[in-house]
């Protein structure tokens, strides 16, 4: 049967005495060799950093490469289908419009007979209100800059 | 201080000992301390994430010794010849540990009964007694569970107190 603490007396009798020390300049030459590894290694902490840097400069390139391809898409496609792409539009904010009819109302846009603008305008918003579909704001740029 | 000299002054000499036990005296354990230490060296910039450093390099140092004797054993033909290195494979507490006072007979047999130990009680005892891992650092240097590693401690320590108790 042990007693309480016996193998606390083995473990440290034997701890007692000690480890034989390790030889001198083993301790130099041990990391001049792991220094001359770490001078070859592959991955060193500037190359590490380095290569941090790039992956970043290469995301950042395509990410803005996707987008800009999407914009020139979207161009293209509103040119070759004019009809889909404004349906793809989002539907126009009444707050989108409501300055601009107030500009087209007081003359100020530079469009000569403004008042015939205005109408125009009117009609179309009727014309999309009857159809529950409100006009993008974009769409009604896109349609004023004819009136000139 | 780099990191490199910053792990040698934390396990550098600790690690040594382990590889004079399980390697025996000499170059050999040197030569693999060194190529440790290499291996560390291209780990650097990982050991940063490593949860137990010195779980890790003493399982480093572990793969690192078993990978030397497995070359050595390999280089050597001859049933004969690998039989008569089984001393090395067992690994030696009395190569690594400092002799006993001549008065210290008690501890002389203890160490004798700790050489007679099974490997793997050996090897734990060794390092929980003279390394000072605890019980999940050295199952994780060992690859075994925690509860692995107690137990083989506990069977160790147990028979050197038998042995002692025999003794007296």
């Amino acid at each position: 049967m042990n007693r309480p603490g016996e193998r606390f007396d083995v473990e440290r009798a034997l701890g007692s005495l000690g480890l034989k020390p390790a030889p001198g300049g083993l301790r130099d030459r041990t990391l001049a060799a792991a220094g001359r590894v770490r001078a070859s290694a592959a991955l060193t902490p500037g190359k590490a950093l380095l290569g941090l840097v790039a992956l970043a400069v290469i995301a950042a390139a395509s990410l803005g490469d996707t987008a800009v391809s999407r914009a020139q898409a979207g161009r293209l496609r509103a040119m070759l289908e004019p009809n889909k792409a404004a349906a793809e539009v989002r539907p126009a904010d009444p707050a989108d419009i409501e300055p601009l009819l107030a500009e087209v109302a007081s003359g100020t846009t530079g469009i000569d007979g403004a008042g015939m603008g205005l109408g125009v305008l009117t009609r179309l918003l009727e014309s999309r209100r009857a159809a529950a579909a409100v006009p993008a704001a974009a769409e009604l740029r896109e349609i004023l800059k004819g009136w000139d | 201080m780099t990191e490199l000299e910053d792990l040698y002054e934390r396990y550098g000499e600790k690690l040594h000992a382990y590889l004079v036990f399980r390697l025996g005296p000499g170059q050999d354990a040197e030569d693999v301390l060194q190529d440790v230490f290499c291996r560390l060296a291209r780990r650097v910039l990982g050991m940063r994430l490593v949860r137990d450093p010195r779980a890790f390099v003493f399982r480093v140092a572990r793969n690192e010794a078993n990978r030397f004797l497995r070359r050595k054993i390999g280089r050597r033909a001859g049933e004969q010849e690998m039989s008569s290195r089984l001393d090395i494979l067992t690994g030696s507490l009395r190569a690594a540990v400092a002799e006993p006072a001549p008065s210290g007979e008690g501890l002389e047999v203890l160490l004798s009964a700790a050489d007679a130990l099974p490997q793997e009680q050996k090897e734990a005892v060794f390092l929980k007694v003279f390394e000072g891992l605890t019980f999940r650092e050295i199952g994780a240097a060992c690859g075994i569970p925690a509860d692995t590693a107690a137990s083989r401690c506990r069977y160790g320590l147990e028979k050197l107190r038998k042995a002692l108790e025999e003794r007296k």
